[in-house]
């Protein structure tokens, strides 16, 4: 069966804010979604996660209408990483709660976190237990909302790179909406760029435009 | 068990253990001791059991609902809201003279505590921090107190002394005819919480985990609330505002057990409350009798304090 992504979807928040998302076919890989701040990056993720309500929605993967799935087919689909997850939970019962397995071995956290709780987590640390959540399990589409936020530049760069293995290896769709312009310039992830509401590309790095293009409001 | 068995042993009259355990179980005694053992003494801590794990478990899925830790029935105001409705019953008695009996507790305090809910869940959806909740809650109470003070001023005296009462709080209003349906009622809704474990293991996350999680985050809601109502309401129009115990309990448990996972804390705050509530009850009746609830908040403020001054971030 093929595993592309297809999708069509708007959304709008009043008159202000409208986001229109035209025919995207996506293969697996990491996508990395570009564009200045507000102009719905972490909407669009939201919005094809059905977390919140869309003008148009018509979705398919591995030729499912992803519209009608009940929750809990959905949530064998998608993963998602972003909203900051501050609580006393310990990293041993979220690991359990996200049913996470041990699918690849680059992407690990020390045994003394585990019974430690996020709060006691430094947010570097809190972010990494966020990807291993987000990416330790079978699920074919993975949404990343800035999954970089808080890394330093060593850490920003191991990350893409085992991001990228991961996705290799296990074929899957990361979308990832990141402002990791410069760091990601010369690399081999494909990008889309959201610009006055509407979503373009795939773009290889080869083709993707200049930063003033991107950013200018 | 244990607990229930010293409860059964000490009290004004002193019974040795054994033989108060082999009263309750149909040996020959004489009718003075058979009543104390088990009309007054085993009715009394089979409620304060079942009324305090039914109270420990709303508290704790309280708590992990509105992912703060202060939340149970009796601070954000649910037992006010019964209080108001209870009032509004005896009020009710006193223009139409209707004798509805337990119903009629029940039925006031399951109105007053949905509606207190109603009103505290329509402000969690527009805020929904930790301190946002407490005051709402907290405002809500007081005004169910005093729509109560206004309401009881019409009532005749009788009434009136009913009420006050049945505010004081005790776990000695449950006869042996309605105990069956008394525990019933405490343990269906503490095993309907027991299904949602693993929903609530995802709600306490946030909103947004909980969806991506399968959680359908519109009908949970519903179900929590509406069984925390259910429970604490229930509880209340039997024994009065129990203070602190739905409160105490789960952070108690959460520490020792060292987890959050629901499956494994709903179970042992259901045990734990029960303890605890048969504490208290005895520790206000023997040696000399005590407010139900100025025991359970000696137990239970400390817990509060604790809890403020370990937690840097206060959450569920």
């Amino acid at each position: 069966m093929s595993s592309t992504l297809n999708i069509a979807l708007s959304v709008s928040y009043g008159s202000k804010f409208h986001l229109e998302v035209e025919n995207l076919e996506l293969n697996p890989g990491l996508f990395v979604v570009l564009g200045a701040n507000g102009s719905g990056k972490s909407t669009f993720l939201k919005a094809l996660g059905r977390f919140i309500a869309t003008d148009n929605y018509e979705c398919h993967f591995e030729g499912k209408n992803l519209k009608g799935l009940s929750h809990a087919e959905r949530s064998q689909i998608f993963s998602y990483a972003g909203a900051r997850v501050e609580s006393n939970v310990s990293v041993k019962d979220l690991l359990s709660i996200y049913q996470c397995t041990a699918l690849d071995a680059q992407l690990s956290l020390p045994e003394e976190w585990m019974s430690k709780t996020l709060a006691e987590l430094s947010d570097g640390e809190k972010q990494k237990v966020q990807h291993y959540l987000a990416l330790q399990n079978e699920k074919k589409i993975v949404l990343l909302d800035e999954p970089t936020a808080h890394l330093d530049p060593v850490q920003k760069a191991a990350f893409w790179e085992k991001l990228q293995a991961h996705v290799r290896n296990f074929d899957k769709i990361v979308l990832v909406a990141s402002h990791d312009f410069l760091e990601l310039k010369n690399s081999q992830v494909n990008f889309l760029v959201i610009r006055e509401g509407n979503m373009q590309g795939p773009f290889s790095s080869q083709d993707l435009p200049g930063e003033q293009e991107i950013y200018s409001a | 068990m244990l607990v229930l068995g010293l409860k059964l042993t000490f009290g004004e009259v002193k019974l040795p253990f054994t033989e108060a355990i082999s009263i309750l179980f149909g040996a020959e005694a004489n009718d003075e001791r058979h009543y104390l053992i088990v009309e007054q003494r085993w009715l009394r801590a089979l409620t304060a059991f079942f009324a305090g794990s039914g109270l420990a478990v709303c508290g704790l899925m309280l708590q992990s609902f509105f992912r703060n830790p202060l939340a149970g029935p009796s601070v954000i105001g649910i037992s006010s809201g019964a209080s108001m409705g209870v009032a509004l019953f005896y009020l009710g008695s006193t223009f139409f003279g209707a004798e509805l009996g337990y119903l009629g507790e029940v039925g006031g305090a399951l109105f007053g505590a949905s509606l207190v809910m109603l009103l505290l869940f329509l402000s969690f959806l527009r805020r929904s921090d930790t301190v946002s909740i407490l005051l709402v809650g907290m405002m809500l109470a007081f005004v169910s107190g005093s729509i109560s003070s206004i309401l009881i001023q019409y009532a005749d005296a009788g009434s009136v002394k009913q009420y006050i009462q049945w505010g004081f709080a005790s776990f000695s209003g449950v006869e042996g005819k309605d105990m069956l349906l008394f525990c019933s009622l405490c343990v269906l809704p503490s095993l309907l919480f027991f299904g949602l474990s693993k929903g609530m293991d995802q709600w306490m996350l946030g909103k947004m985990q909980a969806h991506f999680l399968g959680l359908n985050t519109k009908r949970f809601p519903v179900f929590v609330l509406g069984i925390s109502v259910l429970l604490s309401a229930w509880v209340t129009a039997w024994c009065g505002p129990v203070g602190f115990i739905g409160l105490a309990v789960p952070h108690i448990v959460k520490n020792i057990m060292k987890t959050r996972l629901h499956a494994q804390l709903i179970p042992f705050t259901f045990l734990g409350g029960g303890i605890l509530a048969v504490l208290c009850d005895w520790l206000s009746s023997y040696p000399t009798p005590l407010p139900l609830n100025a025991i359970s908040s000696l137990f239970g403020v400390p817990v509060i304090f604790w809890v403020i001054f370990k937690n840097k971030h206060l959450q569920g």
